[in-house]
């Protein structure tokens, strides 16, 4: 009770004290700039030569599939990491990366879909890399309703964990599997393949500073899920108090 | 002094060709270390398997005995894969003359659906029954229950699709029945209960148990049905092995990770 009430200040009115300095209000204030300066960027960026305009969405495409493919690599750690330890503070770290990693996976896709209908004429085709993000998101989208179907916040976490470790797991096997489907049609941007197209210098300056800007984004969005969580065990935590309190009067 | 039993008494009787004196104490202290012998696993001479694999075993063979017994999840999981394979002969009637396109797929798919049904009644009879707490109570670390578990589930699901195979080309007048097969059968069914028991002990926790099994499974199975489905097509229209290789190696080291992955996390799953 003394520490719930030292965290909130129950009572008080306004909230005083000492507060934390608020790191995600600075990201706010700095994607203000730099979503402007991205967007002038992408419109300045030099056409493709054959995929004229469209070639455009690619600096929302690349990036939200970094992220996503980021954020299911921090929801397997955060697996781990209540493996290991059973602490809540992994727990959080789990959901805020399989909800991330949801989001960006449907702006992946769908940025995808969208450029796929003007370059290859359809929205939709099984290549190795479209299958293996269809089934992650469908994974993860499993996990996310095992996750709402269990009540109890200790055993929520755990299956939330041993779904995680396993997905992660499984997603080099899909990938794998895919290749006996035939060739498909996705570029390969990087790499030393000859099939690899190739970026023009102020593309390449164009991309760097999308996926900056895309990273802050993810970054402020996962403070403020991590927050979200933290203010919910306080809300919790308050509303067992006063139970408890209502309970001995 | 009737501490050990009768059936103490009868093993040093077969062993000493005695009737033992139970007050002379020499004859109790040989009792007593035998006993001991008999709990750790640790005897001289002839091999017992550690306590670990026996929980297992026991566990593998107290399923077996119940099924043999009640038959609910076999009866269940033949007739619903049979059910699946007519719905298939009556869904695509015009593809039943080129059937060696579409069965290895379809065959795939009655496979899953039935091991699906089966998997899902593995915990949740236990829970229902209230012996998962009996399980729990096991003297020895949760993954022997997810081996004997799984060993189960394998058991019963390899069973029904060795039945479902003959019914199947019966029923679609196009022979899956080679040899060769087998190997990419049990490969596919090992990955299947492995899967499956873990995702089956996960899933009966929740409130939608029965519905999240299916949800979770299939995505994570996925590999194993896209190469099990491929490979079967290979070898039924005699195509050469080294273009099936690499889903065969697939399923290999797909079942490899996943015997010891579970095992490590189940201890998770049934916590309480």
């Amino acid at each position: 009770m003394a520490t719930i009430t030292k965290k909130m200040n129950l009572g008080s009115g306004s909230v005083s004290g000492k507060r934390n300095f608020d790191w995600s209000r600075v990201l706010l204030w700095t994607m203000l700039v730099s979503f402007p300066i991205t967007l002038l960027f992408i419109l300045l960026a030099p056409s493709d030569f054959e995929l004229k305009y469209s070639q455009r969405i690619f600096y929302f495409h690349l990036p939200s599939n970094i992220l996503c493919l980021l954020s299911f690599t921090i929801y397997f750690v955060g697996g781990l990491g209540y493996w290991r330890t059973r602490q809540r503070k992994w727990d959080i770290l789990m959901i805020t990366g399989l909800e991330l990693g949801v989001f960006f996976s449907l702006i992946g896709i769908v940025t995808g879909s969208i450029w796929a209908k003007y370059a290859w004429g359809t929205f939709w085709t099984w290549d190795p890399r479209l299958t293996t993000v269809t089934i992650m998101l469908v994974v993860y989208l499993a996990g996310w309703m095992l996750r709402s179907s269990v009540e109890d916040p200790n055993r929520k976490a755990a299956l939330t964990a041993v779904f995680g470790i396993i997905g992660f797991i499984n997603v080099p096997l899909v990938y794998f599997s895919t290749r006996f489907f035939p060739a498909g049609l996705h570029p390969i941007i990087f790499g030393a393949n000859d099939k690899a197209v190739a970026l023009e210098g102020f593309m390449i300056v164009t991309l760097v500073i999308s996926i900056v800007t895309f990273s802050q984004f993810f970054i402020y969005l996962m403070i403020q899920r991590i927050r979200l969580e933290n203010l919910r065990d306080q809300v919790a935590g308050v509303r067992m108090t006063l139970l408890e309190d209502e309970d001995f009067a | 002094m009737m501490l050990y039993g009768a059936r103490g008494r009868k093993n040093i009787e077969a062993q000493t060709g005695l009737r033992p004196n139970l007050e002379d104490p020499m004859i109790m202290e040989r009792t007593v270390k035998q006993n001991q012998e008999v709990e750790t696993g640790h005897t001289r001479g002839n091999f017992v398997l550690p306590a670990y694999f026996r929980v297992a075993w026991q566990i593998y063979l107290k399923d077996v005995r119940t099924e043999l017994r009640t038959k609910e999840i076999f009866s269940a999981m033949s007739i619903f894969s049979l059910l699946v394979v007519m719905v298939f002969v009556f869904a695509l009637p015009g593809k039943l003359k080129e059937a060696g396109d579409v069965a290895p797929g379809l065959l795939w798919v009655a496979f899953t659906f039935a091991g699906v049904l089966g998997l899902n009644r593995s915990f949740i009879n236990e829970k229902d029954r209230g012996s998962l707490e009996g399980l729990l109570l096991a003297p020895t670390e949760r993954s022997a229950i997810f081996y004997g578990k799984a060993l189960g589930n394998f058991t019963f699901i390899i069973i029904v699709e060795l039945l479902l195979a003959p019914i199947f080309s019966l029923l679609f007048n196009f022979s899956v029945l080679k040899l060769e097969l087998l190997p990419v059968l049990l490969l596919g069914t090992i990955g299947f209960a492995e899967i499956g028991t873990l995702f089956a002990a996960m899933a009966v926790n929740t409130r939608a148990r029965e519905v999240l099994l299916p949800v979770l499974f299939f995505p994570i199975m996925l590999p194993v049905i896209i190469a099990a489905s491929q490979s079967t097509a290979a070898i039924l229209s005699n195509r050469p092995f080294d273009e099936i290789g690499n889903a065969i190696g697939l399923m290999i080291f797909f079942d490899l990770i996943f015997l010891v992955v579970p095992a490590l996390l189940f201890e998770l799953v049934l916590e309480e």
